[in-house]
């Protein structure tokens, strides 16, 4: 890791609308399995790690847990802002299923500014955010929007 | 802009009116300025909530600065799916309860069209919602039907290649529509009208006139010069899918409405920094605001922080329960997080979850009843962290078959 922490940093001046920033992601099975066992709180439904189970429930492969969709769009937005940038709010969609190993496109573009750049007098800049995860079939499972505090150059 | 032909969005949902929905009609209308600052042809767009109408809603004035169109139709859902209904008066409302989740469509469909406006059959290949399985699999002879939406961004292109097929085969006509929740989505696809249209009058006009000309059409390619990608093919691909299985409608709701809007406390967690590694570790997160100490301590947070959604991961008891007599299969449908403050290592968070409200609507697997829950994570402070309003929803679903096709 880098010694600057503001190495990595975005700042508010320098975002518009229409900027995109992307990430791929594949969760695996050994990924999933990771999650749902941090704490147990979604270990005992097998339709995130059984293909038994998930095709009872029927579903054509066992299925990523939305939140774990949620977070992988959360870790979007956290690598795109940079250390000093807060997440206000993320929304999400889940409108289709994510399967095991979907090999997926994180796309967050910027759909509005703050002109202000005030955020409750902070001096930082709000930023509205749309997110997706976009599978190789063409179909965006996960759709949403992020608000973000950003810091100005000062 | 030399010629008069009008390029409209004819369907998209706003947080105005559509829960499911995050773009407002500003943002919407901010993102039609980027469009056009691109080359690309874009005069407005038509607001379709679901299931939903206001009769005294008004963006003119709104649109006006944006020097765009934007008029109001509405999406109900019918026994052969989603309908727009466009040039929508207090007659129409008169006769329908919109939140009805099973309207019958060829009431629907001429009713619209003797009060004066004008009915569209939404995303025609979309499974369950749209007309195109009702016509293949129970011979729907779709009465009153003259348009049909094709080009849905919402939609595969198997899907909407199905609809064209419809389309064609029926001596239909096509419209486009983005189906937009999300600003980015807005536009995707929309209808191309071969003459102005600035209010809502002159778009049912012009659905209404069979010798009107109208197509639609990609955004992309409303640039000069763009070539005209072809539509999209019916052709049957396999798709891992879980679509097409549940009815529509059915019997009235019933579940245990004393559970709204009463809060209860659902459970506590320590964040620890053994919760933390493990969570970075199952998403392979690398940023050291969460990971490296010595990085972290000279960060904006002076120390390690949790990352934002820890508490997805974390267990707690269960929320109240509506008891909802429906369904035999639940998942998620959306969620909000908010996060106010940061959690660190030793924080002792607890959650506090209540129910805020259930309703139904229909999809690409048949009937859906929605239970949207707040859950509200406060710190040994008694300061709010984040809270995390969660939608779920139950279906009726059937076992696939051993050997079924992926």
């Amino acid at each position: 890791m880098t010694a600057d922490p503001l190495a990595a940093q975005r700042y508010f001046e320098d975002v518009s609308v229409g900027d995109v920033f992307e990430q791929a992601q594949q969760p695996s099975h050994a990924q999933v399995v990771a999650f749902v066992n941090i704490s147990g709180a979604l270990a005992g439904d097998g339709r995130f790690t059984d293909l038994e189970k998930a095709r009872a429930a029927g579903l054509e492969k066992p299925i990523v847990p939305g939140p774990m969709s949620a977070v992988m769009l959360t870790r979007l937005v956290t690598d795109w802002m940079g250390p000093m940038g807060r997440v206000l709010s993320i929304d999400v969609s889940y409108r289709r299923s994510v399967l095991h190993d979907d090999l997926l496109r994180c796309v967050a573009l910027v759909t509005d500014v703050n002109g202000e750049g005030d955020y409750e007098g902070t001096g930082e800049g709000e930023v509205h955010l749309d997110v997706a995860l976009e599978n190789e079939r063409g179909e965006k499972p996960v759709q949403g929007t992020a608000v973000v505090a950003m810091p100005r150059r000062g | 802009m030399t010629d008069d032909a009008t390029y409209l969005d004819l369907h998209v949902h706003s947080s105005d009116g559509s829960d499911d929905a995050g773009g407002t009609v500003e943002g919407y209308l901010k993102w039609v300025a980027a469009r056009r600052a691109h080359g690309m042809r874009f005069d407005g767009f038509v607001v379709t909530e679901h299931r939903h109408f206001d009769l005294d809603r008004d963006y003119s004035a709104l649109a006006a600065r944006y020097d765009a169109v934007v008029l109001r139709g509405v999406e109900v859902e019918t026994d052969i799916g989603h309908v727009l209904v466009f040039g929508v008066t207090p007659a129409f409302l008169d006769r329908f309860d919109l939140t009805s989740v099973s309207l019958p469509y060829d009431e629907v469909f001429r009713v619209a069209w003797e009060t004066g406006g004008v009915a569209v059959g939404a995303h025609g290949g979309r499974p369950r919602i749209g007309c195109v399985e009702h016509v293949d699999e129970r011979g729907v002879t779709l009465e009153g039907v003259t348009v049909v939406e094709a080009l849905n961004g919402g939609s595969n292109d198997y899907e909407n290649g199905r609809a064209f097929d419809l389309v064609e085969a029926r001596g239909l006509r096509a419209v486009g529509g983005s189906d937009a929740h999300f600003v980015s989505a807005l536009g995707s696809c929309l209808t191309r009208f071969d003459r102005v249209i600035r209010t809502t009058d002159d778009l049912v006009a012009a659905l209404r006139d069979p010798e009107a000309r109208y197509e639609p059409m990609y955004l992309e390619d409303t640039k000069d010069g763009a070539e005209r990608r072809p539509r999209p093919s019916g052709a049957p691909v396999a798709l891992p899918s879980s679509s097409g299985q549940g009815s529509l409608g059915g019997d009235a709701l019933e579940y245990d409405r004393t559970v709204i809007g009463r809060e209860v406390k659902v459970g506590e967690f320590e964040v620890t920094r053994e919760l933390i590694a493990s969570f970075c570790a199952a998403l392979d997160e690398q940023n050291p605001l969460y990971t490296d100490e010595a990085f972290a301590a000279q960060g904006p947070y002076g120390g390690i922080v949790a990352p934002p959604g820890i508490a997805q991961a974390v267990r707690m008891g269960p929320a109240p329960n509506p008891q909802v007599k429906f369904g035999n299969n639940g998942m998620m449908a959306g969620q909000r997080f908010e996060y106010y403050l940061p959690a660190r290592p030793g924080d002792l968070i607890e959650g506090f979850a209540q129910v805020k409200a259930v309703y139904e609507k229909t999809g690409r697997s048949g009937r859906m009843v929605f239970v949207e829950r707040r859950t509200r994570y406060a710190n040994q402070h008694g300061e709010d962290v984040a809270a995390v309003e969660t939608t779920s929803v139950q279906r009726e679903t059937k076992p696939l078959d051993d050997g079924g096709s992926a």
